[in-house]
């Protein structure tokens, strides 16, 4: 049946603001970019997951309803090598932490922030030494 | 920076309708169930040959779920899409819309509970 995880994919009003997000503030890797005769445009970011590589696709459809992103809706979750450094960074690009960070207690801190159209991103580093903070 | 992806969370309407369809009906394997500090229910799911998860919410302080159509959706691989596709209409989840594709590359749609579309890809070595 059911094999492995391929992709997730949102659709967003804005495809340079949203290419510009998951380029340059994730630091994500662009992969192909396709244009469907219709006028969607799909447009691949490459995330590492260990050996292999998932994608996140981001559509745009210059037809369709704007995206509205209900309240508590869905998120993508990554992981950063430093919370707080990769937090200073995205501020710093415009794109503030709204909630965030908290301790699960179990080695991980999170925080959340808003990709273009309000789609939630939570960012999670995972550690092993002792926080003093 | 960003080093790999974790997981992807939908919120649902029907915690056990949703992981019936994700256990039963996809036949992922429930890895993780928890209630978090805010009182939402977490339950995780994980395909056999991947290592991130889908993370299934039920939190009903945050109101009803209404999937804005062509908003989202995530994909998997299926060895045969024939095969999955008939299990999963016998399960009452037919498919949306497809197949498309031919000869090596073939996909399809499903709605899951609540209207989450789910893309199955069958690639032929």
């Amino acid at each position: 049946m059911i094999t492995r995880f391929l992709h997730a994919r949102i659709r967003v009003n804005d495809l340079e603001k949203s290419m510009a997000f998951y380029r340059d503030v994730l630091g994500l890797k662009q992969g192909n970019l396709w244009k469907s005769p219709e006028g969607m445009t799909l447009v691949f970011f490459l995330v590492p997951v260990g050996d292999e590589t998932v994608e996140i696709e981001i559509c745009h459809e210059p037809d369709a309803p704007p995206v509205v992103v209900p309240p508590n809706f869905a998120h993508l979750a990554f992981q950063v090598e430093n919370l707080e450094a990769f937090t200073k960074f995205s501020t710093s690009k415009g794109y503030p932490i709204f909630d965030g960070p908290y301790d699960t207690g179990w080695g991980q801190i999170f925080s959340y922030l808003k990709a273009p159209d309000g789609h939630v991103i939570e960012v999670i580093e995972k550690y092993t030494h002792t926080r003093t903070a | 920076m960003i080093t790999r992806l974790l997981h992807t969370r939908y919120r649902v309407t029907d915690l056990e309708k949703t992981s019936a369809f994700y256990r039963d009906v996809l036949g992922l394997k429930e890895v993780n169930r928890h209630k978090s500090p805010r009182g939402s229910t977490l339950v995780f799911f994980k395909a056999p040959d991947s290592d991130e998860t889908i993370e299934i919410c039920h939190y009903p302080a945050s109101g009803p779920v209404v999937v804005q159509p062509d908003l989202t959706h995530i994909a998997f691989a299926v060895k045969d899409l024939d095969a999955f596709a008939k299990a999963a209409a016998a399960k009452g989840y037919p498919l949306s819309d497809g197949p498309h594709g031919s000869g090596n590359h073939r996909f399809a749609f499903i709605d899951g509970p609540d209207g989450y579309e789910i893309e199955l890809i069958e690639d032929k070595e």
